[in-house]
């Protein structure tokens, strides 16, 4: 009896643990039928198979990768790729069907503005590096990613994509437009901390706070994580979201994205609503590479509301004087605004 | 031990709330709990209410927050039929991409839950037929034969319950619980985790079923409750 018990119950254990073939499903259910104390037995494992297994918090599922999975093999005639859209001569060529193959040829950079532009292209081991050295630049890879670097910083990229991912390196602030590839998603690197995406657009800032960087998710999701952790244990974006993600600590915190100018730098859009002058300041500063200040203190404190759509600087800064009764005066690289002050 | 941390997190984690976030031994839960106050705001943002809307309207936002809202549940449901993880997931793989490609000749009265349950059910009765694996009797004892088999997992809300299951799969001899737990867990199957661990796979075999023995020992007084109890979830 003793050696039939153990028997059987390696073989409910089998049959519930997946392990039992064609053969021992036979066996089993005989010996259940055979008896209504065999068959309460079965019942009591079931039981507990369900109580102790069966439960949620017991299945690590990684939803992300499910995810990845899943939308690959979604076709949605909305995700048209974004070198779609590119109107310069470059031909990027790519397999029909659903499937891209990634090839990084070269890499063409456009500038924002102005029309002229300097770059380093350094060739370091496998890696290059592109450097926006005189203003924001932007840079389309050859799988029609595209990424707005602010001046000043620096993306660091393979020659050519590894096979199931695609990995740069940011130092400094860029906004990506990542294109749509479910076999390989587009992470980036700083530090220890990475940013996974599908395709999507978003912002990081590497420089956002001392010790800290800052990734802004504007359309898709991202998966923020550190290295060490791996992405199971990372945070999921949802657009709107801002994360603010410490350096030497783990330390990741989400809040909603307050600041709509947040891509003013690329964009040239701004939205102000009664935002301070010494806010506003800044934001054309960031976004024109103009070294704009205030007479004094008294004026950091005037409000306006206004918006901008990609006007120059000089209408922008008339603007503000007359709304504000400012004067502008230029002083070599620098313009001051001077005033009585508000209320 | 890690099982240890994970299980302390999870306590202490959500009761009552969707599921999103509340079924991963995610070892950064507090993010998850986060993740998921922040999909509901922005679900009440965007004004959208996916299981009102006609099946053939999702869009594949809507879509995505179905998946991740349902696809663990699901997976428990398939993993009932199938005993085995990987199949159980991609089952469930099909059943999702199935919806969203028929989800313009889908009848519009159909809620999109049941649709999804039915399909998860029925591939993976297909299953069990294509693989010899179908038994009439152990199906029909398991519960699982009828129609009205929901996908509703038992949620054993008792947190007495969870406790004991818990402390019970602690009280495992230490190498007894590593082999359950990678098994649970990990959804490794008998040769990985005798590779694993460099032992046999028969060893792996005792051990597995000493677990489970002690477990239905220690929770015997629950069983009698508790299939009065699930009958009626």
């Amino acid at each position: 009896m003793k050696q039939n018990d153990t028997y059987y119950t390696d073989l409910i254990t089998r049959y519930f643990s997946g392990e039992a073939g064609p053969d021992e499903i036979r066996e089993l259910s005989a010996w259940v039928q055979s008896s209504v104390e065999n068959r309460r037995v079965f019942e009591e494992f079931r039981k507990t198979w369900e109580l102790a297994v069966w439960q949620p918090d017991a299945e690590s599922v990684d939803i992300e990768r499910e995810w990845d999975i899943l939308s690959s093999r979604m076709i949605d005639n909305a995700d048209l790729p974004v070198t779609q859209r590119i109107r310069h001569s470059r031909t990027i060529s790519f397999a029909a069907g659903s499937r891209w193959i990634l090839r990084i040829a070269a890499v063409l950079v456009l500038a924002a503005v102005p029309l002229f532009f300097v770059y380093q292209y350094i060739r370091g081991g496998q890696m290059e590096q592109f450097v926006a050295k005189e203003s924001a630049s932007e840079i389309l890879l050859a799988d029609g990613s595209r990424i707005t670097l602010n001046k000043g910083s620096v993306l660091k990229y393979p020659e050519e994509f590894s096979r199931d991912h695609r990995t740069v390196i940011l130092d400094g602030e860029g906004f990506f437009e990542i294109t749509r590839n479910n076999e390989k998603p587009f992470i980036i690197e700083h530090n220890n901390v990475r940013v996974r995406v599908l395709g999507t657009s978003f912002l990081i800032n590497t420089e956002s706070a001392p010790g800290s960087m800052e990734v802004i998710l504007v359309n898709g999701s991202v998966s923020v994580y550190y290295k060490k952790e791996g992405v199971k244990a990372g945070t999921t974006l949802i657009p709107g979201d801002k994360a603010e993600i410490a350096l030497q600590v783990n330390d990741i915190r989400i809040t909603q994205n307050q600041d709509p100018n947040f891509i003013s730098w690329k964009t040239r859009l701004f939205v102000f609503q009664e935002e301070s002058l010494e806010n506003i300041i800044y934001a054309l500063n960031k976004a024109y590479q103009s070294q704009v200040q205030l007479d004094g203190p008294h004026l950091s404190s005037c409000r306006m509301t206004a918006s901008f759509d990609r006007q120059s600087l000089d209408s922008i800064l008339e603007i503000i004087a007359v709304t504000l009764d400012l004067k502008i005066e230029t002083r070599g690289d620098q313009i001051i605004l001077s005033g009585k002050g508000c209320q | 031990m890690v099982f240890e941390v994970i299980r302390a997190i999870n306590r202490g984690s959500l009761r009552g709330q969707p599921v999103v976030g509340d079924c991963s031994p995610n070892k950064n839960s507090f993010s998850d709990l986060s993740f998921i106050k922040r999909l509901k705001s922005h679900k009440k943002n965007h004004n959208f209410h996916f299981y009102l809307k006609l099946v053939r309207m999702l869009d594949k936002k809507d879509f995505e927050v179905l998946f991740r809202n349902e696809f663990r549940r699901m997976t428990l449901f398939a993993m009932r039929y199938v005993k085995d993880f990987d199949t159980a997931r991609e089952i469930v793989q099909e059943s999702f991409l199935g919806l969203w490609e028929k989800r313009t000749t889908i009848n519009p009265e159909r809620e999109v839950k049941s649709y999804l349950s039915t399909s998860v059910r029925n591939r993976s009765l297909n299953y069990l037929r294509d693989h010899n694996k179908f038994d009439r009797e152990l199906i029909a004892l398991e519960g699982l034969s009828h129609d009205a088999a929901t996908e509703a997992n038992p949620d054993i809300e008792l947190s007495e319950l969870r406790d004991r299951i818990d402390n019970a799969v602690d009280e495992l001899p230490e190498k007894c619980r590593e082999v359950f737990l990678f098994n649970r867990n990990e959804h490794m199957k008998y040769q990985e985790i005798a590779e694993l661990l460099g032992i046999s796979v028969k060893t792996v075999e005792a051990q597995m079923s000493k677990a489970l023995a002690h477990l239905r020992q220690r929770l015997k007084e629950y069983l009698t409750i508790l299939i009065l109890f699930l009958l009626n979830a």
